[in-house]
């Protein structure tokens, strides 16, 4: 249900929902790791607290939550990688653009047949938030000549810690000023993130992660930057299963 | 000069386009001896027991880093305004190595086997029509029948491995052929194009460099933004550091990410 909704709307508001004392204590982190940076100013002059695992125990440990690896599961599937985690504040007076994630893949590939990936918002302020989405937007090639008033735009309120699903490519904006979400961007381990997770993260942050959480920030993809480290996983690789063509040769 | 409308044409269609002299005699000459000794100090560093075991004898790893011809390869980049024309201007390296097929190499010998690149992708996808990258192969010696010339199966792109039975000698007698083609020639094919080194049934090795281009968004199989010195980079043009990946590298950190989205490269 939830993919069939994520194909043809492009949103679903999902059953995963965080307890208020949670999402108390996760905006708090995500301002403490908006002042400790770094960060970035994404679309609407919203602040992206972009280190939210390295400062936040509480989303850290959301990577091994059984719920949490479920909902992904059954929007997107196991393997899959993070994106992005971080916490978005938006401003005192709300600037709404229209955005949307993961466009350069959906560029080359029609949604009929592919889905490169999901953002999970979830709301932690006490009120709330809202969001517009333009309805099944994401079947609409991102640099073609869209006009967004001729789509369908859906308004949605998500209560403090309750989570929207959006389907990679669909149109939206953020629209209640002083909110501050979570979000989670999850995509498919051969499409480039936004950062890779396994390098950003410290070691002593990385190692607190269970099985999932690793996978989710990439342990797997390997990615060598030397000839020893390229060996090295392709002897691994013929141990284990990475998913990888292995003993290939032109 | 290269014809790229028709070049691009016969892959769309077949799956590949063989493209002669696309390499000058001085840097075929260069490259195919900086890959002999490359592969002689792999061997001595590492073993040769070693490589074999892993799957990876025969293959020159990270060679963008390691020598002037490579470098000069990257600067002349003879097939790019094809890959451009069919994967767009944002298109860098996958993989980057050199490919050595010793005598006794090649199919039916381990590691080589039929396949195609990228197959994860191709299961994904599952559209048939979708270019996910271009392999560009320049051979470094003449390849024919007997040294390992490269066994295509055209039109193939984008079939799953149950739909084309490499297996099956009468159909691959009746499908697939064999490159033939002069050192300093191409062979530039979609990955998901079933293929394989031949057999190569000669006394010498046949060597060639693999560059597997793909499009801008997709991961590499190595980080060569980061394999590659700053030494050598500085040597390079804006043109060779895109092909690497140098500016569409994803951060590694928060703080290049901080760095990546206020340059507008994220």
């Amino acid at each position: 249900m939830v993919r069939a909704l994520l194909r043809t709307q492009g949103y679903v508001a999902c059953g995963w929902t965080l307890a208020p004392e949670c999402c108390t204590r996760l905006a708090e982190e995500v301002r403490h790791a908006a002042e400790a940076g770094p960060h970035v100013v994404g679309p609407g002059v919203v602040t992206r607290a972009i280190a939210l695992l390295e400062h936040s125990d509480s989303t850290l440990g959301l990577l091994d939550e059984e719920s949490l690896g479920t909902l992904v599961d059954e929007a997107l599937g196991s393997d899959v990688i993070l994106s992005r985690a971080e916490g978005v504040i938006t401003p005192a007076t709300p600037r709404p653009v229209w955005q949307s994630d993961f466009g350069k893949p959906r560029r080359n590939l029609p949604a009929r047949f592919f889905r490169p990936g999901i953002t999970l918002w979830t709301a932690l302020s006490a009120q709330g938030g809202s969001l517009e989405v333009l309805r099944a937007s994401q079947h609409f090639n991102p640099a073609g000549a869209l006009d967004e008033a001729e789509l369908p735009a859906v308004r949605l309120t998500v209560r403090q810690g309750e989570c929207l699903l959006l389907e990679g490519g669909v149109r939206y904006r953020l629209l209640t000023p002083q909110t501050i979400w979570l979000c989670f961007a999850f995509v498919r381990p051969w499409i480039k993130p936004e950062v890779l997770f396994f390098s950003a993260l410290s070691q002593n942050r990385f190692e607190r992660l269970g099985r999932r959480g690793r996978r989710w920030c990439g342990a797997q993809l390997g990615l060598p930057i030397s000839v020893e480290e390229f060996l090295a996983i392709e002897a691994e690789a013929l141990e284990g299963d990475f998913g990888r063509a292995k003993g290939s040769g032109i | 000069m290269i014809d790229v409308r028709a070049a691009c044409e016969a892959i769309t269609a077949q799956g590949y386009v063989i493209v002669p002299n696309v390499l000058p005699t001085s840097l075929v000459t260069s490259l195919a001896d900086a890959l002999d000794a490359l592969r002689a100090e792999d061997v001595a560093r590492y073993g040769e027991e070693y490589l074999y075991r892993i799957g990876q004898e025969g293959f020159v790893i990270n060679v963008g880093d390691r020598g002037e011809p490579f470098e000069r390869l990257l600067l002349e980049r003879p097939a790019l305004e094809i890959v451009d024309t069919l994967l767009g201007s944002g298109a860098f390296l996958y993989l980057f190595q050199g490919v050595i097929v010793p005598p006794g190499g090649g199919v039916g010998a381990y590691p080589w086997k039929w396949h195609c690149d990228l197959y994860h992708v191709l299961l994904e996808v599952g559209d048939r029509t979708f270019l996910p990258g271009l392999n560009c192969l320049f051979y470094l010696d003449d390849v024919d029948t007997r040294n390992g010339g490269t066994w295509i199966v055209p039109a193939t792109q984008g079939l799953l491995d149950e739909e084309v039975p490499c297996g099956d000698a009468d159909f691959m007698q009746r499908a697939a052929f064999q490159v033939e083609a002069s050192a300093g020639s191409a062979v530039i094919f979609n990955p998901l194009l079933w293929h394989c080194a031949g057999a190569n049934t000669t006394e010498k090795s046949r060597r060639a460099v693999k560059m597997l281009m793909v499009r801008e968004w997709m991961l590499p199989q190595m980080d060569y933004a980061r394999s590659v010195s700053d030494e050598v980079i500085s040597r390079l043009d804006e043109e060779s550091l895109r092909i690497l990946g140098h500016r569409s590298r994803v951060p590694r950190t928060f703080a290049e990410m901080q760095s990546a989205s206020a340059l507008g490269e994220s």
